[in-house]
Formats: C-alpha cells, structure tokens, sequence
C-alpha cells in the first residue's frame, strides 16, 4: 500500500472511529436506565414525583420523567420533592415552545413547563429541596408554584451543583426573603448549580438569592416581579460568587443584580470576610426597569479584598430604566476594593448612571452612558478612578461628577480621577466634567468634551487639575471654569466657540500654555479673581471679546472681583489676535494684573493690542500690530480703570516700569501711551526705550515720520502719545517679513534686527526687537 | 467529481462568507475648499454646506451646494463675518460690521442677505432652525453691557424678544419645538429656560429636560473626534450600535465636524492650511449580499463565482483571516 493510501486509510479510520463512537455513545445513552421511571396522574409507574424520586434514588439512580404524554392541559402535582445525587427530574415532552404571558409581559417557555407544575399549596416549605446535588442532577421543564413562608424558597439549594434549566419559578407569598431560588451554603456546603433558561417571577425576595458560599452558574433566565425590601432580580450576600450571564432582570423591587442595599434592617451587604471575593464578570445582561441596575455593596463592619468585573471587551449589559421607573443609580459600587465597568449601555436612570462610593479603585472604559441624573458620580472618598473611552451625553447633570451635590448623592468624590483617551462627553445638562472635592487630584486628556449645557469643565473645588489636549466647544458656558485655590495645568487643548469665555479664572495657580483658543462668545481667557498663572505659547483669536482680559465690561474695573494687582499672570509668547469680534476687547487687556507681558505676538485685534494697569512690572519684546479700530485702541496703553472696557485710556502709572524691545505699528492709537504720576511726565529712558513705533495713530503714510515740521514731530508724538522717542528708539518700518500674510518675523534690513546695528543689538539685551526677539522668543510656524 | 467540486465550491463560499460577512461603511470624501487661506467651522443642512474662510484679513462665509458642487462666497466685507449656521434654506452668521455686531441672514433660493438685527447691542452668533433665528442681544449702557435678552426672528416675520430682565440670559439653542438658553444670576447660578415654539412664554425649563439637539448628530448617526495618538480623527457611529466607522485616517487634524443625513463635513489642518472636507456616508453594508438583495445566499454565491473564477480559486481553502475588499 502506498504511503499516501496509507495515511488517507488512517485518517479515514479515525473518522468513522470518532463518528461511530458518537452515535454509539448517542445509542448507549439513550436506553432508559433501569432506575427510570414515570410519574403522571393515570397509567405510570407512579402518580406522585416524591415518589418516583425517592424510588429511583433507592436504586442508585435514574430520571424521573413526569406527566402524561400528549397532555394538552396542565397536571398539577400538589407536593414538594427533593433532588438527589443522580435523580434527573424531567417533564415529559419536548422542547416546544410556546408563549407565556404574566399581566402584561409575554414571552416564550418550554410547553412541557407550563403544563407540568408543582404546586406548594401555598405552604410554608421549599417545593423542591436539593440539600445536595450533583451535575448529573437536573430539574427541567416545571412549573414550580406557589409557597407562602417565611424566609422560604421555591426552590432550596445548600450544596452540589444541580441543574436548574427551562422551569417556571412563581408566586413565592411569604415574607422576608422569599424568593425563587435560594443558594446558600451551610458549612461546608458549596451551592454551585447551573441555573439557565428559567422564568422567574413574582415572588417576595430575590429572584435568585445568592448566600454565602454560593457558586452559582446563573445564565440566561429571565427575572421579573420580585418584591420586598429583598426583592433583587439576583440578590447576592455574604462571600457570594456566581457567575451572571445573559439573563434578562426587570421590573424588581430593589436592584436588577445586587446586595441589599440601605436594607431597612442595616447595612447588607458582600462580604470578603477578611478574604478575597472575586464575583465572575457579569456580563450580557439586560437589566431595566428595576429599582436600581446593578448594586454591589460591601457590608458593614466587613474587611479583605471585593474585586468586582461588570461587563468586558466580549460582552457588557444594558442596564436601563424609563422615566418614572428606576429610582436609584444604574450600577452603584460601594465599598469595594477593586472595579471595572466595561463595555455596557447604561441609560434613563433617574440617579447617576455609574456612581461610586468608597472605591479603592474603579476603571472605567468603553461604556455608553446617557440620559441618568449624572453620568458618573464619585462620593465618600473614593481613592482612584480611571474614565476612558465612554460616551457619556444627554445625563441631565454632570457627565462625570467629582463630588457635586446632586439628588441621591453621598458627600465626597475620588481623590485620583483620570479622564482619558477619548471619552466623548456631550450635551450634558450641566458641566461636562464637574469637580468638587477639595483633595481631589484631576487629570482630563484626549478627551472630546462639547456642548454641555454649562461649563466643559467645571472645577468648584479640588487640590489640582491637569487638562491636556482635549477638544473642549461649543459648551454653554466657559470652556473651562476654574473657581478654587487649586493648582491648574490647561495645556494643548482647542477651546472653541463656547458660549462665555474660553477659560475662566476664578482663583488658582498653574500654567495655561499651548492651547488653541478662538471664537469663543466672551473672551479667550479671562481673569476674574485673585490668581497666578503663567500663560504662555497659546493661540488666541478672535474670540467676541478680549483675547486675554481681567474684569469685564463695565467701569470701574467691574467683573474683576479681588483687589487689584491680585491677579498674578506671567504672559508671554502667546500668538493673540482678531479678539473684540463684538467690538469689545482686545488682544491683552490686563488692568487688573501684576506680572509680565513679554514676547507676545499682538495683532489685528479690535481694540487695543496690551493693556496695563499699576501692578504690571515689565512689558518686553512684544510685537504689537495693527490693533484698534473707528478711534479706539492703542498699541501698548496704560489705564487706570477708571473708564468702561472701551474707554480711552486714563490716568498715569504710579511708578515706571520696563517698557523695552516692543515693537508697536499701525496701531489706531498711539504705538505706545504711558505717563507717570503725578504730573504725567514721560517715562524715563531707564523705563521705555529700544522700541521700534511706525504708522500709529493714522500715520500710516508716514512710516519714519520724516517731512516737515510740525508734521513729522506729531507724528512722532503720537507714536509715543506725547512723549518723545528716546536714543535707542526707532520710528520706521519694522519691515515685516509678511505682514499681510500675517509675518511678523523681521526682515534682515529691519532697524528692529539685531545685527543691523553695528554698536550693540537692537534691543537693549541685543537681541532682536520684538516678538521674535530677546532672549526667550515666541515660536510660530 | 463534478458533484464535489459544486459541494466545495459551496463550502469554501460559506467559509469565505463566514469570514467576511461583516459591516463596511461606504465613505467618498470631497475636499470642498483648495486655497491659501484658513476655512474653518462648517455648518451642513441637507443640500447646503457653510463655513468661515479668512480671505484678504477678514473671515468671510461661505456656501457650497451639495447637488450641483456650486460654491458661492456669500460675503465679500472688509468686516469679519463668523460662526455660520444654516437650516438648508437659510444662512445665518454674526457680522462684525460694527460695534456690537449684528446679526445677518442669507435666503439660498433667491441669494438675498438681509440684515436682522441693526443696532448697538452686543449680539451673539444667531442659531437657525425651520426658519427662526435666535441670539442673544446685550444693550449697550453707560459704561456697561447690559446683561443679554433672547430674540427670536420668524424670517420672513418679525422679531420678538422672549425675556425682559436684569439677568443674564445668553446661550440660546434653537430646534423646531423649542428655543431654549441659560439665565444667569448675580450670584453666578445659570438656570436652564426654555420658549415652547411658536407661541409659548419663556419658563425654567423641567427639571428633567434635556436638550438634545446638535449638529453632529441626526438620525441615529452621530459624527464625532477621535485622538488616534498623533492627532484628531473624524469617526461616525450609529445609536445602539457598538465601535465607529472612520471617516478620516490621516496626519492632519480634523476637527469640529456635523452632519446631515449622510453629508458630514468637517475641518481639516491647521491655520492657513485648514479646509473644508464633504463625505457621503454609506451605512454599513453587508459584504457578500453580491446581488443586494439584503441576504446573501446561492445568488450571491452564483453571482460572486461569475467571472471570479479565480479570486474564488485563490481563496479556497484558505483558514486565515480574509479582509474584505476595501
């Protein structure tokens, strides 16, 4: 025989050997065993289950088939019956199915369940006990009915794993805990059956109560109706583990899935006991309408490590209510050492929709979660909490909520909260992200964060908050609002066409750097209260009113709240222009502020480029351009807040300071308005000088302001609104590389460009003038 | 032979299948806009696209019509004119033409740009929606804005002013049953108001109310951004389904999309390298429904097999994972 006949030979072999030993193993199994018997009112081996069960038990064994075959209407078995090692309890029939209706729900059952029922006869006792059982134990196909005890099961299991499959468990009228199926290992028992394809329903506690030691393999029923302070769908307590799948849990009194929770007899809970529990993800389940979702709460007084997995990347849950249904949060964690909420739908629940209390730490990610009180809420001292990858939209509060008072919801928040890779958070009713919580550590990156109802970012409270590259528009009020004495880092983000301001100072130190912010309906950023921030290397544009401004826009320096100088702002290199859209504000209007304004490109903003007021200290190489408009508006102005935002500058500085290296032209106004107290004199050479000033104040003919006397020495005098340009001050042509195409850069013939100027730089650091100049220049493309 | 050469040919079709049958989105993409300045913020309505380009130092707004590819400029001011909105029939936009700004309109059918507001107030970029237009309208005081009043103009209408108060009322949103916006306090407390449309009064709104509207979603689609770890993505999902489908996958940003039925536009670049982009968007079809009937069976088999003779030899057998053809 050839090699290859060979091998074809073997194979074929092989295959008739597998195939023949499955339809061996089909003719083997199939023969009824000796021990087998039946049960049916008329013409069985028995007219009673117990019976039968007990008889096949005695003989080691066997299935116990029950009721009369081809019945078309229900048999009705008034008795309880215990399972035993090795007893298989069946309805007869096959697996038909037909439709079930309770009140208004319909669905579909096993026609062999609904026409073979056990009936309690409202009795005190489980209809079927299964002290222990084991997997070749099964009760399929029954309706299992109507008990009324207390504390009292349909169905009791205190040990082995049974299989519990296509039975309809119902009319539990007792008192306590109820319910239909009971799990609850004493000693050493461990309660591991497969419970699936069941309908379970209106019964007084949990549809599935989990106890201790419980192992439950809990798949694809459907739960309904459970009432009573106990009334869960699959109630878990103590150091509980089933695994939950695929089931379909509504309209019960208390959670879908979940411990007692706020049990009017005290805190409830699961327990690690000093231990690990681990409950098996629970996942593909659809969940509605109950009280809560999903609640797992640690009990009172207990200790260890409770690790938690709701849903995962192959499957989550849908977890919902409706309107005037559902009253507590989607899922509630409290107490728990470790969690992950992952890939779920969890909408239309009246609290929030994921809320956290005393979590060690959660993830968060992958999620849906829409039209809840709040998206996500975080109280009594939560540790850390990473949210990543959710849509979160259409909650009527928060989308996430570091510790806000809300409806329901516990003081405190999560100390360490990590908002990131592309969260999309939406038209939420309030704040997109709103934090509360005084100790908080806040960190919001990548995300997309647009048109909530209020702020993007709403921080009352928190000990620091970094944002970092998030796409935050379109919000009803600020991009970012920041009202507290924290530590704030915004950097990288595009802040847009919010419907305030684009980021709003309250209160706070830090850095807001490399932003992109524009077309925002106040101002790009504004300064309101006492503050220190550095603002460097951002894009400012035409944002409705001032590019970087403090106060508002009213006299008197209103809108600004804290004392003047109070506002600390070091500014420099930021790109600032087109800002005053409404014709109101302009690029730098910082009148309120302490600090200094160094390195700024300020150009073609409606009013006037920098605005200063007393507690300024340094305004250096700055290129201010093309600012002001119809009268209004100068370069580099000092103001002393005694006018209107739009008000032509007033007053004199009380002290000099170090107005050097600025190149200021074709301002409306003035290049550069600045007088001393008291008897308005110029500032000294030692104050303002190496400044480059050309066509301000409507000389735009006239760059050099050469000609005859008096224009030429007017036109000098109003670059300088008065004063004289001192030694090393230039009025000419910056010569712009491309002003047009707005470059501002300096042409290598430019008197601005350091190595024109053969003594010494042209600055006084020698170093170009301007933006691009001094030590630290602005970087643009 | 010829017998299990048929029953092979119809395995390897369901294995094929089995490895391809799966959701695939069409998606073409036009760039609208090719030049040298920055277009940006693009607004889409049926068969109408706008957007803001910055030409010549001054933003001006744009329309483009979907149908015919047409692109008309409908601005050309030495005044900024921003924020476009459009309701497929009209265009409305804030121009920066004084001080306050005022707000403007621009019928598409007839190419009219009327002037709606025309005073010294401070008014925000309008909203439209079924042909009404609402904005927020600040008085100008001594030394003050007033705190905003909402306005509401019926085009072809009149103009009304919906509150009449010394709070703050700004940020107004438009649909076709409501207008709604915040009214701030002088504690700094915004409270959500709403205007049932045509006729109603101006009220706080439920507290359960929740505004749902927006210009990245319509229908069960919504467009949205994506970080993709280099920079900004635009990606379309449908409601109640899981994952996105990708619009763009490139080295630019793309930003600040919407969406109109399958029209979704966006932005794409940075300053003066910004565009405007246009995608159809195909909902996801099944690969394998050959003859599109919506099923894939022995049709699809015969039709797939006719003329692919050799794609259909080549794939055989095959137990790798086979892409479907993009």
């Amino acid at each position: 025989m050839h090699s290859m006949q060979l091998k074809k030979s073997a194979l074929l072999t092989m295959l008739c050997t597998f195939f023949f030993s499955l339809c061996g193993g089909l003719l083997i199994i199939s023969p009824a065993l000796a021990g087998d018997k039946s049960v049916c009112p008329l013409g069985c081996d028995y007219n009673s289950i117990w019976d039968a069960v007990i008889q096949v038990n005695s003989e080691g064994g066997g299935t116990v088939t029950v009721g009369t075959p081809g019945r078309s209407t229900a048999e009705t078995y008034y008795e309880t019956i215990p399972l035993f090692e090795g007893v298989n309890v069946v309805s007869e029939g096959d697996d038909t199915e037909e439709s079930y209706t309770d009140g208004t729900y319909s669905t579909t059952a096993l026609k062999r369940a609904k026409l073979t029922i056990i009936n309690g006869g409202g009795g005190a006792a489980s209809v079927v006990r299964c002290p222990k059982g084991t997997p070749d134990t099964s009760l399929d196909g029954f309706t299992i009915d109507n008990i009324n005890g207390a504390d009292t099961f349909l169905i009791t299991i205190g040990d082995g794993s049974p299989t519990i499959i296509n039975n309809i468990i119902r009319n539990n009228q007792g008192s306590g805990h109820s319910g239909g199926i009971g799990l609850q290992g004493f000693g050493a028992g461990v309660p591991s059956p497969r419970i699936e394809n069941n309908l379970i329903h209106n019964v007084y506690g949990p549809g599935i109560g989990n106890g201790p030691n419980s192992q439950a393999f809990i798949k694809s029923n459907t739960i309904w109706d459970c009432y009573g302070d106990e009334g869960t769908g699959i109630g878990l307590l103590g150091k509980t583990f089933p695994t939950i799948e695929n089931n379909t849990i509504f309209e019960n009194a208390q959670a879908g899935i979940g411990s007692c929770y706020r049990h009017p007899n005290g805190s409830i809970g699961i327990e690690a006991m000093g231990g690990t529990l681990t409950i098996p993800t629970i996942k593909g389940n659809t969940i509605y309408n109950n009280k809560a979702g999903i609640v797992l709460a640690r009990a009172e007084g207990d200790s260890g490590t409770i690790n938690v997995i709701i849903g995962d990347s192959s499957a989550g849950n849908e977890i919902h209510g409706t309107s005037d249904v559902a009253y507590w949060a989607s899922i509630r964690l409290e107490g728990l050492t470790e969690a992950t909420i992952e890939n779920n739908y969890i909408h239309d629940h009246f609290l929030a929709g994921i809320s956290l209390g005393d979590m060690a730490m959660t993830t968060i990610r992958d999620n849906e979660i829409s039209y809840n009180q709040a998206g996500i809420e975080f109280d009594s001292d939560c540790l850390n909490a990473t949210v990543e990858n959710n849509e979160i939209h259409h909650n009527n509060k928060a989308g996430i909520n570091n510790g806000v008072e809300t409806v329901g919801h516990p003081v405190g928040g999560v100390d360490s909260l990590i908002v990131q890779n592309n969260n999309q958070i939406y038209l939420n009713g309030e704040a997109g992200i709103a934090i509360k919580y005084v100790t908080s550590t806040n960190t919001i990156g990548h995300n997309i964060i647009r048109e909530n109802g209020k702020a993007g970012i709403q921080v009352f409270k928190a000990a620091s908050i970094t944002v970092q590259d998030n796409q935050i528009y379109k919000n009803g009020r600020a991009g970012i609002r920041n009202m507290w004495e924290n530590s704030l880092t915004v950097t990288g983000n595009d802040i847009y066409e919010n419907q305030r301001g684009g980021i709003e100072i309250r209160n706070g130190t830090g850095t807001i750097a490399q932003n992109t912010i524009n077309q925002n309906q106040h101002g790009g950023i504004g300064i309101k209260k006492a503050c220190d921030f550095e603002i460097s290397e951002n894009q400012i544009n035409d944002n409705l009113r001032g590019g970087i401004h403090t106060g508002e826009n009213m006299a008197d320096g209103g809108g600004f709240m804290d004392a003047p100088g109070s506002a600390i702002l070091t500014i420099t290199k930021n790109k600032v222009y087109g800002n005053g859209l409404s014709s109101y504000g302009g690029g730098i209007d910082v009148r309120h502020a302490s600090g200094i304004i160094n390195n700024n490109l300020v150009y073609e903003n409606h009013k006037g480029g920098i605005r200063f007021g007393d507690d300024i200290d340094e305004i250096v190489n700055n290129t201010v351009v093309g600012n002001g408009e119809s009268g209004s508006g100068a370069g580099i102005a000092y103001d002393d807040l005694t006018g209107d935002v739009n008000a032509s500058p007033t007053g004199c500085a009380p002290t000099g300071i170090e107005i050097k290296n600025n190149i200021a032209t074709d301002n409306e106004m003035a290049g550069i308005f600045v007088k001393i107290c008291s008897d308005n004199p110029c500032p000294s050479s030692l104050e303002r000088d190496f400044n480059l000033l050309s066509r301000n104040f409507g000389w735009d003919d006239n760059p050099t302001c050469t000609g005859t006397f008096p224009q030429s020495n007017q036109c000098k005098f109003q670059q300088l609104a008065g004063c004289s340009a001192y030694l090393n001050e230039i009025i000419a042509d910056p010569l712009f590389v491309d002003s047009d195409n707005d470059d501002y850069h300096l042409q290598s013939i430019s008197g601005g460009y350091s190595a024109n100027s053969p003594a010494k730089g042209a600055g006084d650091d020698e170093y170009d003038m301007g933006a691009y100049g001094g030590s630290d220049p602005i970087i643009t493309p | 032979m010829k017998r299990k050469i048929f029953i092979s040919l119809i395995i390897s079709f369901i294995i094929v299948l089995a490895y391809n049958v799966q959701a695939r989105a069409e998606i073409d993409i036009t760039r609208i806009t090719t030049n040298s300045y920055e277009d940006s913020f693009p607004c889409v309505k049926d068969n109408s696209l706008v957007w803001q380009g910055h030409v010549n130092g001054h933003w001006q707004i744009f329309l483009y019509n979907i149908e015919d590819g047409r692109t008309t400029r409908i601005t050309n001011n030495n005044y900024d004119s921003i924020a476009p909105r459009t309701d497929g029939e009209y265009v409305v936009w804030f121009g920066a033409c004084n001080q306050g700004g005022e707000v403007f309109q621009y019928n598409i059918a007839t190419g009219q740009t009327t002037k709606i507001t025309n005073d010294t107030n401070v008014d925000s970029p309008p909203r439209i929606a079924s042909g009404r237009v609402v904005w927020a309208s600040h008085v100008v005081g001594d030394s003050v804005v007033e705190p905003g009043e909402i306005n509401l103009f019926e085009i072809g209408g009149s103009s009304v002013q919906l509150t009449t108060n010394s709070l703050d009322d700004c940020s107004t949103q438009i649909n076709s049953q409501f207008v709604v916006w915040l009214q701030i306090d002088e504690n700094d407390n915004s409270t959500l108001f709403w205007y049932p449309l045509p006729d109603g009064s101006a009220e706080p709104a439920p507290e359960d109310f929740i505004w749902k509207d927006s210009p990245q979603t319509d229908g069960d689609l919504t467009v949205s951004m994506r970080n993709d770890g280099s920079d900004w993505e635009i990606i379309v999902s449908k409601d109640g389904e899981n994952g996105f489908d990708q619009v763009t996958d490139n080295t630019i940003n793309d930003r600040d999309p919407c969406i109109s039925g399958n029209n979704i536009a966006w932005m794409g670049g940075e300053g003066k390298d910004s565009e405007i982009y246009l995608a159809t968007y195909a909902a996801a079809v099944c690969y394998g429904d050959f003859d599109k009937d919506g099923d894939v069976d022995g049709s699809d088999l015969a039709g797939f097999v006719h003329g692919n003779l050799s794609k259909f030899a080549e794939n055989f057998g095959k137990t790798d994972c086979i892409q479907p053809p993009l």
